[in-house]
């Protein structure tokens, strides 16, 4: 179908310069939202997760005493856990 | 040809009867028993997993153990009626658990299609970028169990432990989230998060099934994106919308882990927060295997009648 169809003049559908440059324009200022709103999203979904992973390799000391989103310090590294 | 076009008809309508009389009768016969055939295992375990324990819920509901003055000697079962479902009405805890649970729906139905919604004709706008990765990212909470969803975000409310308190106390707010009057908020805040990916897949598969033409036609007749989507999306994915509605009502009214894993963690979840605590303390606490049954007999007539609301409500909406 697409084959027999006649290619479209390139000349009839180019956009005037000042219209071109108004939908690259908002044409970033909406690529930039839209994708800085997803970037949110996902952050509110995703963050809560990684916290699990990191609180896993911890202590109960290392739970409160070291940052949320860092390793813990294992026991079979440091003796002073379990000895 | 003129001529013989009617003729064929009449002939077919002059040998029906007789066909009628045999065939549909041959094929009713066969189709029944076969159909018969498939279907008894269905029915089977239809009847005994889902039809037999509300009947005998149904049962239970209607009977009391009743012991004799001192407690001594064995508990006789008896026949109360509806002493068991006034009794439920009557406690000032379930009927207290109906007004959070009304509440927590209040919050929590907007907040969640409202926040799917968004995310899905987001991810559905033509200038989205690595769609597969966010969709991916957003589903991640409906892949961790309930249970873990309840304690993690538990963690993240408890001082001293959360990242989340620390962050804003160092911006001068101090807040408890598990505050008598922001225990609600809270937990509406795990359920948006354990669901909200799950029903935003639901709804960009609905997007992707939007005709391409119309939203073309939309573009040329001068729409941007966001009358686009307002006005062309959104009423097009409005019965996969009516659907999510639907289980979620549902869903709402079962609420049960969330709170009862965050009523370790703080004393403003009672026991009995909501009605599904309710009936679970009754069973397992109080040992009123009864007064439970009847709570569990109140929910589900809730849910029925809620869900049948909402899908009236929904297929009115559809045709409008």
């Amino acid at each position: 179908m697409s084959a027999t169809t006649f290619p479209r003049p390139r000349t009839a559908l180019a956009p005037s310069p000042l219209k071109r440059r108004r939908a690259a324009r908002v044409g970033f200022a909406s690529t930039f939202t839209v994708n800085a709103l997803l970037i949110l999203g996902s952050a509110y979904m995703v963050l809560p997760v990684l916290w699990l992973f990191f609180a896993s390799t911890k202590s109960t000391a290392d739970l409160y005493g070291t940052a949320a989103y860092a390793f813990g310090h294992p026991a079979f590294l440091t003796t002073s856990s379990r000895s | 040809m003129v001529n013989q076009a009617p003729t064929k008809p009449a002939s077919r309508v002059a040998a029906a009867p007789t066909s009628t009389i045999r065939k549909p009768r041959g094929l009713s016969g066969t189709g029944g028993r076969t159909a018969a055939l498939f279907l008894t295992p269905f029915f089977a375990v239809f009847a005994l997993a889902m039809v037999a324990p509300v009947i005998y819920s149904i049962v239970l509901s209607f009977f009391a153990q009743q012991k004799s003055g001192l407690g001594f000697g064995e508990a006789k079962t008896a026949f109360v009626g509806l002493e068991n479902y006034l009794q439920v009405l009557q406690s000032e805890a379930f009927v207290g658990g109906i007004g959070r649970l009304a509440l927590y729906c209040a919050m929590y139905i907007p907040c969640m299609v409202g926040g799917a919604l968004a995310f899905a004709l987001l991810l559905d706008a033509a200038v989205a970028r690595a769609r597969k990765l966010f969709q991916l990212l957003v589903f991640l909470p409906h892949a961790v169990p309930g249970v873990i969803a309840a304690l993690i975000w538990a963690y993240l409310y408890t001082p001293g432990v959360s990242p989340i308190v620390s962050v804003l106390e160092t911006g001068g707010i101090s807040l408890n989230f598990l505050d008598a009057h922001r225990i609600l908020p809270s937990i509406v805040n795990i359920a948006v998060w354990e669901w909200t990916g799950y029903n935003v897949i639901v709804l960009f598969t609905a997007l992707q099934a939007v005709p391409r033409e119309v939203l073309e036609a939309a573009r040329v007749d001068g729409a941007g994106e966001i009358r686009a989507a307002l006005s062309i999306k959104l009423p097009l994915i409005l019965p996969a919308l009516s659907v999510i509605m639907l289980f979620t009502v549902i869903g709402t009214l079962q609420l049960f882990t969330e709170p009862s894993i965050i009523s370790k963690a703080t004393a403003s979840v009672t026991s009995t927060w909501v009605p599904n605590m309710w009936a679970y303390d009754a069973a397992f606490n109080r040992h009123n295997l009864n007064q439970a049954a009847a709570a569990s007999i109140i929910i589900a007539l809730m849910a029925a009648v809620l869900s049948w609301a909402v899908t009236r409500f929904s297929s009115r909406m559809n045709k409008a």
